[in-house]
């Protein structure tokens, strides 16, 4: 088949998508595919339309890879392509869309607020901040809506740290969200298939210091990963299971990672889902996949073969 | 059944130097900006389309016809002789006068502070440094596990009122540091000049105190106005250690600096760069003497300049025009680089991120300070881009700050600091 791996983009992820891209098309090369590499620029059309793939795979990470634009676009030029829809995308990247449709179906998740640049700049929001800070009590964490690798992500602990905490957030999307910040076990669950699903084994992220963020994420050492997670049979099974169910509210197909906080009652917290989790060395993902016996070339191969079982091929 | 999943199976493995060795946030950020649509003045990239081609295609094809076995031959560790006679001129015409056989050549200036460091630095030593200060000086030596004094910057240069302060906190601990690391002339990252006053007020103290002083000197001959200083080295011998390159005045990838030091410190630099690397490379050695012997360098310095200079003038025109009053920057007499300075309240590395979503980019302070320094500050480069761009790039970087502004206000954050700064 002919494959092309779409990666890099003006993201601000764009080195973590170039590391999962090389990665991804030097296994679909094993597999025996011709395989082309196109760092996302504005020729892609022009250049996808001269290449027309069988299929494309999509390694992008963040803005325009993530939110539903490229899987658009493709859906147009009626091009295949892995992971899911660009709905299921737009609501993945979105992590307050996706949080009320959790609430909306029963699926814990930290309670939150949301403040937008217009709020603050057009309606003087901060005076709101002292109410957000009731409501949901400290410590907060505070995050960009749109943006993925925890990117401007903060924890907030006392009053005078939170508009610290909004500017930071707010150079990565106009729209910040407040959560409630939930201690216990960072848990993420990867979840193959389109109709009939296949959960991976849990990891769980222990960073050495401080919370899971950036560096730790893409640094071998920061952090130590367990998988699967070291939780009793019960819990694991449980929070298996509000992952899957996270995977078809979203609509997703192929593919799908959902990141959870365990709490200290057990229940599974939902933070966000992520439609091109990362798959890179140090990714979640991958790890999963090993656990469960397949090598990252079988995860690939099988992420392809969902793919093209989507469109019915 | 759970098990530890280790991704790197060497982990345990490493040297404890290598937590120093720190990747960033911002290295990726600034990944998007080799993309061709972003103005970027991160990079600090000298303007090689200055060298027409067909003349550096003469000079290598004269190497390889006229003395090819020597030029793909490994060298003498401490240089390629001719060429040392080439870099005595071009000290020279800083009125640095030493011999040959007192310069060493290294695998760009780079190389030497890393053998440099090797030289001097043990573990837990104190070194001191400027604030800010040349990362990639910083790097390196952090690599070999220093404490790190800074020393705060005015348009002068270092605070020596400053500098007494610490060697006198040190010596009062029976400290000694090892030396000082400078960049006198319009020193990366603030394109700052080191008055002559206290180039001698630092000598002084060096004696007294008793510290080598690593005089670092990569931008010295691209002075745009003014009358040059006199360098360190040339000051007093018996106590600096000169570093130099080719990569601003020729080429940064010939990979050609040197260091000039006392015979017992070049000794010892000459044994660390024995075992890092046996020599520099005999054909770029070669290249660049044919070059220096060959054609006419000080016109090409002389051509850099009019062009930096004129890129120089068309930033500070432009950060004129476009950024809002409360900010300030340098004004460079020379050199790559404006620094400028932001409010307290606001961290240049989150705002490099919007900076990208308008296609423009810069360096944030935080990389040329011992962590976690440095937030409010951003380096501009101006060699790279063209005027065109400077102009355009600027614009766009005014629009990202004035966001920044407004943000701030709303999130009463700039309000708070006045108040702190009026009371």
């Amino acid at each position: 088949m002919r494959i092309c791996v779409l990666m890099g983009g003006r993201s601000l992820e764009r080195d973590i998508s170039l590391r999962s891209g090389r990665r991804v098309a030097r296994a679909l090369e094993e597999l025996g595919h011709e395989v082309i590499a196109l760092d996302m620029a504005p020729d892609l059309v022009k250049r996808l339309k001269g290449l027309r793939p069988d299929l494309a795979y999509i390694a992008l990470h963040g803005k325009f890879g993530e939110d539903g634009t490229v899987q658009g676009l493709l859906d147009i030029l009626e091009i295949p392509y892995t992971g899911p829809d660009a709905l299921s995308s737009a609501l993945g990247f979105d992590k307050v869309l996706s949080k009320e449709l959790f609430l909306r179906n029963g699926i814990p998740t930290p309670p939150f607020q949301v403040l937008t640049e217009d709020t603050l700049q057009e309606m003087g929001a901060v005076e709101a901040l002292p109410d957000i800070a009731q409501h949901l009590g400290f410590p907060l964490v505070v995050k960009p809506v749109a943006q993925g690798s925890a990117l401007g992500v903060k924890i907030v602990s006392e009053p005078d740290m939170l508009p610290k905490a909004i500017q930071s957030a707010l150079h990565y999307d106009h729209r910040v969200l407040i959560e409630k910040f939930v201690r216990g076990v960072e848990v993420a669950a990867s979840i193959l298939g389109n109709d009939e699903l296949e959960p991976l084994p849990l990891v769980e992220s222990v960073p050495k210091e401080g919370f899971f963020d950036f560096d730790s994420r893409y640094t071998p050492g920061k952090t130590e990963y367990y998988c699967p997670a070291r939780l009793d049979d019960s819990t694991a099974t449980k929070a298996l299971e509000v992952a899957m169910r996270c995977h078809r509210i979203l609509g997703c197909q192929n593919v799908s990672r959902v990141d959870m906080i365990i709490d200290e009652e057990g229940v599974p917290q939902v933070l966000e889902l992520n439609i091109s989790p990362g798959m890179t060395e140090t990714s979640l993902l991958p790890i999963a996949a090993e656990a469960a016996g397949m090598s990252f070339r079988d995860l690939v191969a099988r992420l392809v073969e969902l793919a093209l079982e989507k469109y019915g091929k | 059944m759970c098990a530890r999943i280790t991704i790197d199976p060497f982990y345990g493995h490493y040297a404890s130097r290598t937590s120093q060795m720190l990747s960033s946030e911002v290295r990726d950020l600034l990944a998007v900006t080799a993309r061709p649509d972003i103005i970027s003045f991160a990079g600090g990239l000298p303007y090689t389309e200055a060298i027409d081609p067909e003349v550096m295609l003469e000079t290598v094809s004269g190497v390889i016809r006229e003395e090819c076995p020597a030029a793909l031959q490994y060298g003498p560790t401490d240089g390629y002789v001719p060429l040392k006679h080439d870099l005595v001129e071009v000290m020279a015409e800083e009125g640095i006068h030493c011999l040959p056989e007192d310069i060493v050549i290294t695998h760009g200036a780079q190389q030497a502070l890393d053998l440099l460091a090797k030289i001097l630095i043990n573990p837990g030593d104190h070194i001191i440094m400027e604030g800010p200060t040349y990362v990639g000086a910083l790097n390196s030596f952090m690599s070999y596990q220093p404490v790190i004094h800074t020393i705060p910057l005015d348009d002068g240069g270092i605070s020596v009122e400053r500098l007494e302060e610490v060697l006198e906190g040190l010596a009062s601990r029976g400290i000694r540091p090892k030396f000082l690391y400078t960049v006198p002339n319009f020193q990366n990252p603030t394109g700052i000049t080191l008055e002559e006053d206290r180039r001698h007020a630092v000598l002084s103290l060096s004696r007294e105190y008793d510290f080598i002083i690593i005089e670092d000197n990569p931008y010295g001959l691209l002075r745009y106005e003014g009358e040059p200083l006199p360098p360190l080295r040339s000051l007093d011998e018996e106590r600096v250690v000169y570093l130099g390159t080719l990569s601003k005045i020729f080429s940064a990838g010939m990979r050609i600096g040197w260091v000039s030091a006392p015979r017992p410190v070049l000794e010892k630099v000459l044994l660390a760069k024995q075992s890092a690397d046996l020599c520099t490379s005999s054909f770029t050695q070669r290249i660049a003497h044919r070059f220096f012997r060959e054609r006419d360098w000080r016109g090409l310095i002389s051509k850099l300049r009019a062009i930096y200079r004129e890129r120089r003038d068309a930033m500070l025109s432009a950060l004129d025009d476009y950024f809002p009053e409360e900010i300030r920057w340098t004004k460079p007499a020379g050199g790559l680089f404006v620094w400028v300075t932001l409010p307290e309240y606001i961290n240049s590395s989150d705002m490099l991120a919007s900076a990208l979503e308008y296609k423009v980019a810069f360096v944030p302070g935080t990389g040329f300070y011992p962590p976690p320094g440095g937030t409010n500050y951003m380096r501009l480069n101006f060699s790279y881009p063209g005027l065109e761009e400077i102009w355009e790039g600027i614009k766009r970087l005014s629009k990202v700050i004035k966001r920044e502004f407004a943000i701030a206000s709303c999130l009463g954050l700039g309000l708070a600091k006045d108040k702190e700064g009026r009371s």
